[in-house]
């Protein structure tokens, strides 16, 4: 079966899931070509040259061949530069992995919410800032799949939007005063669009706002990693709940970072 | 040919296991009831005494015959440290390593957002209680390093510490007795990024 090799392709691994002993399907978000479906044969193995499958969240570089619907990983090779994502930033690296996989359609090419990616990822790394992160590659998504938010005027008045007005936002066409759909604060539109949210109420509303978009965008399609979340914050609630000293001291402190963590 | 109901009953049990597609079932069935009897009846009683036998350690989760395992109740092993590791295998690997003498928890998994694979699936609360008893000091995170492993190593540690236990991770770097040109580029960054 001699089949053509793609040119050498920046990617990234969105997920991979174990295939036989050794073997990875992976969905891989490629420069050129969007996200494909890959199978790396062996990739387990310590001498592999598909070692790069493994790592989701770092550049790699890959070579495929096939035209059906999974490809064949040739070769994945890591590449250097991007700083290993820890903690919160490793959740939110990983929430936006499941975006790219539940939003983004098979071989559609994206080049530029693939640059936009990866320099999501970078920041991830190296700022803390991870909310005002989420929005702006949030936004970037949707406005690159057609489902852009309009955050600047009042689309059946055409008047600019005034923070203290609330609006109703229809998810397809976009914020009016009067009409159906999501209610939402100008102030919040204001902040999206700028890309700055003053406190984090509005940062949480934010939050809450896009996800509604997002979620009448998946239809059906469930964010796994949001649930996962929110059973953590139970959890952590929960575990808070139980009377013991101890607990009760160091609460404050680390409630704050577990409560960030879980929605970020 | 109408497929009798018990044989398609055994399929579909088989097509209950991970991997197993609806001809791979159908095959072993076949491969079960007419060739094999012998083997076939040896793995049902095997199931069936397994099933029957085997339960969680009520301190350390990992499957057992008693309801707290022999690692756990040995008076040998230091009770104030506990390791997490993700599955059996992991913890045989760190016995024979023969460097940790405490007490383990094994999660029978890894917390996997992408996957749905939540907290409850790897009975963190369990691990959280078994951890703030009052004797242990510290608990190592011995998850894999993969970003699966790590989030689920950086949950257990924000949830550990606001309980005030010590916490550390397993430090990762060059295999023992390797070549720094035949190790993979990642790994050989990592261990520049965390040298000491
Ligand atoms: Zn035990």
């Amino acid at each position: 079966m001699q089949q053509k090799k793609s040119p050498p392709q920046r990617a990234f691994v969105l997920h991979g899931y174990p295939y036989k002993e050794t073997s990875l399907i992976v969905d891989v978000f490629t420069l050129d070509y969007g996200r494909l479906a890959m199978v790396a044969k062996g990739a387990k193995r310590p001498a592999s040259n598909l070692r790069g499958a493994l790592l989701s969240l770092q550049p790699i570089e890959v070579v495929f061949s096939g035209r059906g619907e999974v490809k064949t990983m040739l070769q994945a090779t890591w590449t250097p530069g991007q700083p290993w994502l820890t903690g919160r930033a490793l959740m939110c690296g990983m929430y936006l992995n499941e975006l790219v996989m539940k939003l983004l359609p098979r071989e559609d090419s994206h080049p530029l919410l693939f640059e936009s990616y990866a320099a999501t990822l970078m920041t991830l790394a190296e700022s803390d800032e991870h909310s005002a992160i989420l929005r702006e590659f949030e936004t970037q998504l949707l406005a690159e799949l057609g489902y852009g938010l309009q955050l600047e005027k009042d689309v059946k008045t055409g008047e600019l939007l005034q923070p203290d007005t609330l609006y109703r936002y229809d998810p397809l066409a976009g914020p009016m005063v009067h009409g159906g759909g999501v209610l939402v604060s100008g102030r919040v539109l204001l902040a999206l669009n700028k890309g700055v949210f003053e406190d984090a109420m509005i940062a949480a509303e934010a939050r809450d706002f896009v996800r509604t978009i997002i979620e009448f965008h998946l239809e059906r399609k469930q964010l796994r990693s949001s649930t996962v979340m929110h059973d953590l914050h139970s959890l952590s609630e929960r575990l808070d709940a139980k009377p013991a000293a101890r607990r009760a001291a160091k609460k404050a402190q680390t409630e704050r970072m577990i409560i960030e963590g879980a929605n970020p | 040919m109408t497929t009798p109901v018990s044989f398609k009953a055994l399929i579909d049990a088989l097509k209950a296991l991970p991997g197993v597609g609806p001809r791979t079932a159908q095959r072993i069935a076949f491969e079960l009831v007419q060739r094999r009897r012998e083997e076939a009846s040896g793995l049902a009683r095997a199931l069936e005494t397994a099933l029957e036998k085997l339960r969680s350690c009520e301190r350390c989760n990992t499957l057992s015959e008693t309801p707290i395992c022999a690692l756990c109740a040995s008076p040998r092993r230091d009770p104030t440290l506990l390791c997490v590791v993700e599955t059996p295998a992991d913890q045989i690997t760190l016995e024979h390593s023969g460097a940790f003498s405490g007490m383990y928890f094994v999660l029978m998994g890894r917390i996997s957002p992408l996957d749905g694979i939540g907290p409850d699936d790897v009975q963190l609360e369990t691990l959280i209680n078994r951890a703030s008893d009052g004797v242990v000091k510290e608990v190592i995170l011995a998850t894999n390093f993969t970003n699966e492993g790590e989030v689920t190593a950086h949950v257990i540690g924000e949830l550990l510490e606001k309980q005030g236990v010590k916490v550390s991770r397993l430090a990762r770097g060059i295999p023992i007795g390797s070549e720094l040109e035949y190790v993979d580029a990642a790994t050989v960054a990592q261990a520049v990024r965390e040298r000491r």
